[in-house]
């Protein structure tokens, strides 16, 4: 009989009435992450497969060429994690690489586990900074000691698929104008429990999918610090990294300013560990979101002032971060005010019809993401449709409270300044200078 | 009345003795033992010093090598000297007159009496080294130290030790060793020292090389971490006109531990241009060359040394020897009496029935007591294994005597010589194969054989055959 109330609801509605109660879906969600992203991803694959021979030159000329590219891991209390990157690394189909593993202060037996490995020839050269820098440092020290022509950045917490650092490296054979490529970051621990099946799809949808289409629009704004490739005279020019959190969305977007594209690798894969519980998730993404108010808006705020520099895909990569970070943010809380104070009788079937709205937009985002990169997944990864029911929970209110939460606190106080991630004599000076 | 006796090399007739007796080197057997209150040297030359002491030291006779030595000396009293801490005293006196002469008898009296207890103290018997040093070290009733030196091979020397033996190539920590491990001594822990694996010389050359290549040019950087920027090179890097500047952001850096800070120390190959943190550390001997590993050098602990209370009764009644007492229990070994008895009648009954052939065997050990040294607590069980091969390889109707630990005579009855040849080196090859698949030690054996008849005469064949292999 609710069903059947359900039903009689809908029915009566006009067209108005669907856009008043519904407008944060039809508006914007179904224009910007299903219809955009759906016809973008429909539109690479054919292109994609047409470009074939030409990565295939490209392909030959990279091992005719043979680069050294340096991996670079920086990381505090990572040791364990590292036989199994090191061991992805050794069975890399490129060959020509060095592994530098930088310890940030790490109080574990970190050290002993690295020098084991540097013993073995596993690591090429292991540097422990007795003393915290924080992430950006450690990955500077590492860059110091990096002899490669191109510097992939890595978490120590992933593995690489064996042809990755092949296929990262292609398209700077196809575009000279390319400074770094993303690759594909996908869950390495997708079945150690709920909250990682979950983030499965959701990276799955905002990573495989959704940089890929940023990437084809050229607005491409973060190089996940999971996996991405730098030309290190791209890097050279920067003196590297800057003063985290979000490190890896604002050295892309210097190299933006630098006027190099960025692009998205989707068929380059990298595995890496995601939390494990709700809490361990919303400590991440509570310091993830943060660095958005900092970075997009504080720091790099002239991206979106007309100036000499001015290029129109920076500002635009920038309003799309904004927009559809912050001001979606802001949209959804207005639309639960609207909803429980003008239509608290309609509540029940608002949320049961927006709940299954969102729902078949997460199912046909999976099935896109499914047809981009189906080709590399994993086969018990098809059974994570069966969570997709979940997802318009998981994204529509979990991770949305999260990042309101984020957002705030860091507009509000600064809060990321006193972030324990940074060591403090850092945060400090950070603050000082506003950075 | 104890007299000091002036000992002289040949070269130093020059200097005068008074009314002392003054005697040569040659002449040290012939000395009457029993009068020397102390030696008295009179030379500058280190090396005649060394050459007069260490007569002294070496000889077999208690009466001699252990009696105070006293270095006259013009020179300043200088405990660096080498020359001067191999001798119990050193003094500046011009020493012509009774008087002194008799202080300098008194102050070595507590020796001398401990001398006149030994049992026969005036015979040429103490031919163990590691029994002269025990004897040497209980009756001086003071604690040996050692002492840092370049001109021995193990960089620690126990100076008033050192010229008993005829080597300084780390023997001497050998021999402690093994009294200190049978607890005739009780050592006292002083310093320690790393050792080539291959010489046992204590001069390394310790070199930090590349862990890639072992290249030995390499360089140390200090990387520096600017807060700020989050920049992190090395010094060089920063440093502009004699100021630290960050490369980055060109601002100028101030205060450590607050606008930046130090955060590792890095190497870099000048060879290969590999980075790392820990090089690898080779050392190289100075003497013998070879390169190694600090966890393959010999580590030594170097100690003082006193006596213990079973050290200093044994100083006196002797060593019992491990090995002659082991083969006594396991072998039946006759005395040197009751084997040359038995070589007479079983010379008399081949001569008399001629139908018989038996044969003598004499075998010596070289180095023997080296190796009871370098076994130390083990060597009991491999004398056990060495009197297990003697008694498979030879008969029971077979004799054995033993002269001392390192010299065997055997009568095999009724073995022709050849078969007599094959007996001995059987012996040869099991005992070889028993040092060298243990200890990786070849031992220097030295065999004779000789066919048993009445022309044999046994004590002459016997100094013959000592004859031939002393040395
Ligand atoms: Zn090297
Ligand atoms: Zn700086
Ligand atoms: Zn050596």
């Amino acid at each position: 009989m609710f069903i059947d109330e359900l039903i009689g609801f809908i029915s009566g509605l006009s067209f108005w009435q669907i856009l008043a109660y519904f407008w944060p879906f039809f508006i914007v969600d179904m224009c910007r992450y299903v219809l955009l992203d759906t016809f973008l991803v429909i539109s690479y694959i054919p292109a994609w497969r047409r470009k074939a021979p030409l990565r295939m030159a490209a392909r030959k000329r990279l091992f005719t060429e043979r680069p050294l590219v340096s991996v670079i891991v920086p990381g505090k209390n990572e040791g364990r994690h590292l036989a199994k990157l090191t061991r992805s690394l050794s069975q890399q189909s490129y060959k020509n690489i060095e592994i530098i593993v930088v310890d940030d202060g790490s109080d574990d037996d970190t050290e002993s586990i690295c020098r084991k490995l540097e013993a073995v020839g596993e690591i090429t050269t292991f540097v422990s900074n007795r003393v915290r820098g924080g992430k950006a440092s450690a990955a500077n020290t590492a860059l110091n000691f990096a002899r490669g022509e191109y510097i992939l950045h890595i978490d120590a917490d992933s593995f690489l698929a064996s042809n990755s650092i092949e296929t990262i490296l292609i398209p700077f054979y196809l575009d000279d104008s390319i400074g770094v490529v993303g690759g594909d970051v996908r869950v390495a621990n997708v079945n150690q429990s709920l909250t990682t099946s979950l983030q499965a799809i959701e990276y799955m949808k905002t990573i495989s999918t959704g940089r890929t289409v940023l990437s084809m629009l050229g607005i491409l704004r973060i190089v996940a610090g999971a996996h991405g490739m730098f030309r290190r005279d791209v890097l050279d020019r920067l003196h590297g990294w800057d003063v985290g959190p979000g490190l890896d969305g604002d050295i892309t977007l210097k190299i933006r300013k630098l006027g190099y594209r960025v692009v998205h690798e989707p068929h380059a894969i990298c595995y890496t560990n995601v939390p494990v519980t709700p809490f361990k998730l919303a400590k991440q993404r509570y310091r993830w979101d943060r660095s958005l108010i900092r970075f997009r808006v504080r720091k790099h705020g002239d991206l979106l002032k007309p100036s000499a520099n001015f290029r129109f895909a920076n500002f635009i990569a920038s309003v799309d971060n904004l927009f559809f970070n912050l001001l979606l943010d802001v949209k959804w809380w207005i639309y639960m005010g609207q909803i429980f104070i003008f239509h608290a009788a309609m509540l029940e079937y608002i949320f049961v019809i927006n709940f299954i709205l969102y729902m078949l937009a997460n199912l046909l985002e999976f099935l896109v993401a499914w047809s981009l990169f189906s080709n590399t997944a994993r086969p018990q990864d098809k059974w994570l449709i069966l969570l997709i029911p979940l997802m318009p929970l998981y994204t529509g209110l979990f991770i949305r409270i999260v990042r309101t939460y984020g957002y705030l606190m860091e507009a509000l106080h600064r809060t990321s300044y006193s972030d324990q991630w940074n060591p403090w004599k850092v945060s400090k000076v950070a603050k000082r200078e506003r950075l | 009345m104890r007299q000091p006796v002036y000992l002289r090399t040949v070269q130093s007739l020059g200097r005068s003795s008074g009314e002392f007796d003054k005697i040569e080197i040659s002449q040290l057997k012939s000395v009457d033992m029993a009068s020397i209150a102390c030696w008295l040297i009179d030379e500058d030359e280190p090396e005649l010093v060394k050459t007069l002491v260490e007569a002294i030291r070496q000889h077999p006779c208690p009466s001699i090598y252990l009696r105070g030595v006293v270095l006259l000396t013009d020179k300043n009293i200088n405990t660096d000297d080498l020359s001067q801490q191999c001798v119990d005293t050193c003094s500046n006196l011009q020493l012509f007159d009774k008087t002194i002469a008799n202080e300098l008898c008194s102050s070595f009296s507590s020796i001398n009496e401990w001398i006149d207890k030994l049992p026969k103290a005036t015979e040429f018997s103490d031919i163990n080294i590691s029994f002269k040093v025990l004897r040497f070290l209980v009756s001086r009733k003071a604690e040996m130290l050692p002492v840092m030196s370049a001109q021995v091979y193990c960089g620690y020397d126990y100076p008033l030790i050192a010229p008993m033996l005829e080597t300084n190539d780390g023997t001497i920590l050998e021999i402690l060793d093994f009294l200190d491990e049978r607890a005739l001594l009780t050592p006292r822990f002083i310093t320690k020292t790393h050792l080539c694996n291959n010489c046992n010389s204590a001069f390394l050359n310790f070199k930090e090389v590349c862990p890639h290549c072992r290249a030995e040019e390499i360089k140390a950087a200090e990387l520096i971490h600017h807060f700020k920027c989050a920049y992190t090179g090395e010094f060089s890097d920063f440093t502009v006109n004699g100021k630290l500047q960050c490369p980055k952001c060109d601002m100028a850096l101030h205060h450590i531990g607050v606008d930046y800070d130090k955060p590792s120390v890095v190497f870099r190959c000048a060879q290969c241009e590999h980075s790392f943190q820990e090089p690898e550390i080779t050392s190289t001997c100075f003497s013998c060359r070879r390169s190694c590993k600090p966890e393959d050098q010999v580590s030594k602990t170097i100690n003082a040394y006193s006596a213990t209370a079973i050290g200093q009764n044994a100083a006196i009644f002797g060593l019992e020897s491990l090995f002659t007492n082991i083969l006594q229990n396991k072998l039946k070994l006759f005395s040197p009496e009751a084997f040359t008895d038995f070589l007479q009648i079983e010379t008399a009954r081949i001569a008399r029935y001629k139908i018989s052939n038996s044969s003598l065997l004499m075998m010596q050990f070289h180095d023997l007591e080296k190796l009871q040294i370098r076994l130390g607590r083990r060597a009991e069980e491999v004398f056990i294994e060495l009197s297990a091969i003697f008694k498979s390889t030879l008969r029971q109707s077979d004799v054995i005597s033993a002269r001392n630990e390192s010299i065997f005579f055997m009568v095999l009855t009724e073995t022709a010589l050849p078969e007599a040849q094959l007996v001995a080196q059987r012996l040869i090859d099991a005992i070889t194969a028993l040092f060298e698949s243990n200890l990786d030690y070849s031992p220097a054996i030295s065999t004779a054989l000789k066919q048993i008849n009445k022309e044999l005469q046994v004590e002459a064949l016997l100094e013959e055959f000592l004859e031939k292999n002393v040395h």
